[in-house]
């Protein structure tokens, strides 16, 4: 493929990351890898159970990308040249347009109110969760006694010394705020940079993991624990498994027969660096025991620098003594 | 005093032979025989791990009755490896798997099956 | 985020999920333009895609049409919550300038409870409007903080420039070039000692509601937390091997010239009866005279003097403070935990020495209290009940009944976020207020449990983090009396 059409893998720090849904999209419908989502969901920003862009990629992930040519690194750090003041007039326009954007809904909101439904999610939803805010925020008066800020019951809710100039906003307010005058509207804080025009990638975009290496941005694999490692996640990677991080279970990779957004993993994998490298009987009885009580056989998975290949072992409880 | 045991002659050969690995023959052949009700156990000789390694069938009331069955005794302590592993499997004509019969000091035994190759779980 | 879909225990998952959803339908004190952001077409607030159970393969290659079918909607669920803008009422909304030459964030605008315990104030020489230098004190951020209010939508951040670029739209101050949270995380991570790893343990804990702090100050003018109290038995200095041999020696001769002085120290007999007194015919009495050899963890491990020690990763990062704890960011208190964080794929297990240096450095641990059991409704892992407890004094009696609920469900402890409040309940640090009355006996076990002193340590392996503690053994403590 075409470097130029290739999924561009942002590079800071020798980690990868996408920025953009539609690249993750691509690269876990069309090349079964799924990264990890790490950042903080906007909106929702007080829990961990699902989590926002970027998605990082494991090395492995990243590295297999690259190498089948799927993906190209872009060395972030330089790709932010100063924006001319053009750049930003024309920046601050598209924010002015965006808000302005805004109002119109809100004029045709105070018009046409049932068309609002179908702008927004669906009145009911919309419905039930302020009725939910309601009888959350009515318990959490009951609670304090006096609500210090109008922020309900927010496990943010320190009890502050020294709070700067806190906004108070009053979340039980109308739904039509006066649209005359509007001095209220949102301001939007970009996540990927491919929205910014003065944002320049192709200076620094490397396709191959030499070239990556050779300009210091990324080092994997780099020794004979990473080349193992690498070695397996590709193997398996090409019989058509999804791999995900196995570290939760105690092995390298959790192997999955399918998208884990769909399937339980089959196989929990531990790389062994080389054939002759010791294994304790008691590490079988281990990733053995584990796995049966998590009802996944475990693999090891030898790699052979020389010849370059793995072979495979799955261990699993006998089921007597 | 394992020589007093009423099951060592059926061992002594190959006991004899690997003088190091003995023990673990020794509590895996009489805890399959005695303890997990194996039928038909025989001593085989292991040369690519240096020592004896058994074969038998489960009871009868098991789902696999008839099924010829390997097991490769080793001790808790020694450190093994994937070639070591590969071994056995050549030494017994490449079975589809076989059972590591895990012994420790206490004699407590622990049965893994290994297989070669990527085998899923049943469901 | 595959890692969590599924967990070692994966049939408390879905439940979990659902609810902490809807718990946050309605956090976040900026988010209260929720109402606000429903009437924009694109703008929708992300919604947490439920799962339906996992199967356990495609029944053919790439899976049948109904497998297909179903996976497609997941994955479209899921992107479709990753697509949510990152929105803010502009009365909401906080500003800042990065400075790559001093990796800080100023703020210029500050707003939000979510910057009452986050920055500290620095005197820095400003240009005043006529043209003067004065020195000013301002709110700075460190790197972490800044990506963290910029990702979570708090703070619209400029790069700064020698541009001018002129505030002619919307925005209260413009002091440089916008910056996306994608550059945010490219330019401030790996400055002022901050790692990816670093960034995604601070953010996890932060997302759970912890006020963190640095251990170790990056600049004089960051506020250093309050020393944890004394204990008596704190010998810190690692010793040379004299006085080491000296040190047991002393304590042996203090107890043994103790057992002579009482001239009744034998020792073919060390248990010597009074004939008078009944008060020392129990257990009690009968273990303490036959501990005569010192052991615990009193002495320092031997440390050769000429060693050269590598640098350590296993050295505390972050203070922590439970939502609860009253903070002041300018005089932050002595932290509720300290967390290490380190990288999995490349640091080693710790060593005893290092495990040592961290223990050195904590506080000891109160015994663990006795199981109040309390009304339903106040037990689990609740921030809420505690935050909105007017006493602060309260807080070890509302805490108690923590062990023995991670200990009554050991699997629950694998879940990310009751690990963190199953090692909360480990720590009572600030000391009880005194007992009103006599107190029971802690339970042996739990004292064995909870350790005397403790380390947490984050593993962080490519973006999945692992928190685990570890516990300086107290097995020659009394709870056996």
């Amino acid at each position: 493929m075409n470097p130029q059409h290739r999924i561009p893998i942002r590079v800071a720090n020798k980690r990868a990351y996408v920025w953009d849904v539609d690249d993750l999209d691509k690269i876990r419908s069309e090349h079964r890898i799924c990264g990890l989502l790490v950042g903080t969901l906007p909106h929702l920003s007080q829990q961990n159970v699902f989590l926002g862009l970027p998605a990082q990629l494991s090395p492995e992930e990243a590295t297999l990308l690259v190498e089948k040519e799927y993906a190209v690194f872009v060395d972030d750090t330089n790709a932010y040249p100063e924006p001319s003041l053009g750049q930003f007039q024309q920046w601050c326009a598209e924010q002015q347009r965006y808000i302005k954007h805004q109002q119109e809904i809100l004029k045709s909101e105070s018009t046409k109110p049932s068309d609002v439904a179908q702008l927004a999610v669906s009145e009911a939803a919309v419905r039930k969760r302020k009725e939910r805010e309601l009888k959350r925020q009515q318990k959490a008066l009951e609670l304090r006694g006096i609500q210090e800020d109008g922020g309900g019951v927010d496990v943010e809710s320190f009890q502050l010394a020294s709070t700067p100039s806190v906004e108070v906003e009053h979340s039980i307010r109308p739904t039509t705020p006066s649209t005359s005058e509007p001095s209220h509207y949102n301001i939007s804080i970009a996540a990927s940079s491919s929205v910014l025009s003065w944002y320049d990638p192709d200076s620094c975009t490397f396709p191959t993991i030499e070239a990556a290496q050779a300009a210091d941005i990324w080092d994997f694999p780099s020794n004979i624990k990473d080349r193992a490692r690498y070695g397996v996640f590709k193997d398996l990677w090409e019989q058509g498994y999804f791999l995900g991080g196995g570290i939760r279970f105690g092995g390298d990779y959790l192997v999955y027969p399918g998208d884990p957004l769909r399937y339980h993993s089959h196989f929990c994998a531990t790389v062994i660096e080389s054939p002759t490298y010791a294994i304790h009987p008691m590490e079988i009885v281990a990733h053995g025991r584990l796995g049966t009580a998590t009802k996944k056989t475990h693999l090891l998975c030898g790699w052979d620098d020389e010849q370059k290949t793995v072979s495979y072992l799955s261990i699993e409880w006998a089921g007597f003594g | 005093m394992l020589e007093l045991h009423p099951s060592y002659p059926a061992l002594a050969s190959i006991a004899e032979r690997y003088p190091a690995h003995r023990g673990s023959l020794f509590q895996t052949y009489n805890d399959l025989l005695l303890a997990q009700q194996w039928r038909e156990v025989e001593v085989i000789d292991l040369g690519d791990c240096r020592r004896g390694a058994l074969q038998g069938k489960r009871p009868k009331t098991a789902t696999d009755a008839d099924a010829l069955l390997h097991v490769v005794p080793c001790s808790l302590a020694e450190s093994i490896s994937l070639d070591w592993i590969q071994n056995a499997f050549k030494s017994l004509d490449n079975p589809q798997s076989l059972y590591l019969a895990v012994v420790s000091d206490d004699s407590s035994i622990v049965y893994y099956k290994l297989s070669s190759g990527i085998v899923k779980p049943s469901i | 985020m595959d890692d969590n879909l599924e967990k070692p225990t994966a049939e408390l998952k879905a439940e979990a999920g659902d609810d902490l959803a809807e718990e946050d339908q309605s956090s976040g004190d900026e988010d209260q333009g929720l109402d606000w952001t429903k009437l924009m077409p694109k703008a929708a607030r992300p919604v947490i895609p439920k799962r339906g159970d996992k199967e356990y393969e495609p029944s053919k290659k790439g899976g049948s049409g109904l497998q297909q079918h179903i996976l497609q909607r997941s994955r479209n669920a899921m992107f479709e919550a990753l697509r949510a803008d990152r929105t803010i009422s502009n009365k909401s909304l906080s500003y800042g300038t990065w400075h790559p030459s001093i990796a800080r964030v100023s703020v210029t605008v500050a707003r939000g409870t979510v910057m009452g315990t986050i920055g500290h104030s620095v005197p820095r020489e400003t240009v005043m409007p006529n043209g003067n230098l004065k020195t000013q004190k301002r709110l700075e951020l460190l790197p972490e903080e800044a990506i963290y209010l910029i990702e979570r939508g708090s703070l619209l951040c400029w790069k700064e420039s020698e541009m001018e670029y002129l505030n002619e739209c919307i925005f209260e101050s413009v002091s440089g070039s916008p910056m996306t949270v994608q550059q945010a995380y490219t330019e401030m991570i790996g400055k002022e000692d901050l790692t990816m790893d670093r960034y995604q343990v601070y953010a996890y804990l932060k997302r759970l509601g912890y006020a963190v702090t640095r251990t170790k100050p990056p600049s004089i003018f960051y506020p250093t937390a309050a020393p944890y109290p004394l204990s008596s038995t704190a010998s810190f200095s690692p010793l040379s091997i004299v006085g080491r041999i000296s040190a047991l020696f002393s304590s042996w001769i203090s107890k043994i010239s103790f057992l002579f002085l009482r001239n009744t120290f034998n020792w073919w007999r060390p248990l010597q009866f009074s004939n008078w007194f009944k008060k020392d015919k129990n257990y009690a009495f009968i273990f303490r005279s036959l501990r005569f050899i010192p052991s615990g963890n009193k002495v320092p491990i031997y440390i050769p003097p000429e060693t050269k020690l590598p640098l350590s990763p296993y050295e505390p990062f972050f203070n922590l403070y439970k939502p609860p704890t009253p903070f002041r960011k300018s005089a932050p208190p002595p932290p509720d935990y300290q967390m290490v964080v380190v990288n999995a794929r490349t640091t080693p297990m710790p060593s005893l020495r290092e495990l040592t240096a961290i223990y050195d450095n904590a506080p000891e641990l109160l015994p663990p209290q006795r199981r109040v059991r309390n009304p339903p409704q106040a037990q689990g892992v609740s921030y809420k009940k505690s935050a909105t407890n007017p006493n602060p004094n309260a807080l070890p009696d509302t805490q108690s009944q923590k062990p023995d609920q991670s200990t009554a469900s050991p699997s629950q402890s694998s879940e990310k976020s009751s690990i963190i409040s199953g090692l909360a309940s480990w720590f009572h640090r600030k000391p009880a207020p005194p007992p009103a009355k006599p107190q029971r006996k802690p339970n042996p076990f739990a004292v064995l449990r909870q350790g005397k002193k403790t380390a947490i340590i984050a593993t962080v392996d490519a973006g999945t983090i692992n928190i685990f503690r570890f516990a300086q053994g107290a097995f020659e403590v009394d709870p056996w009396f």
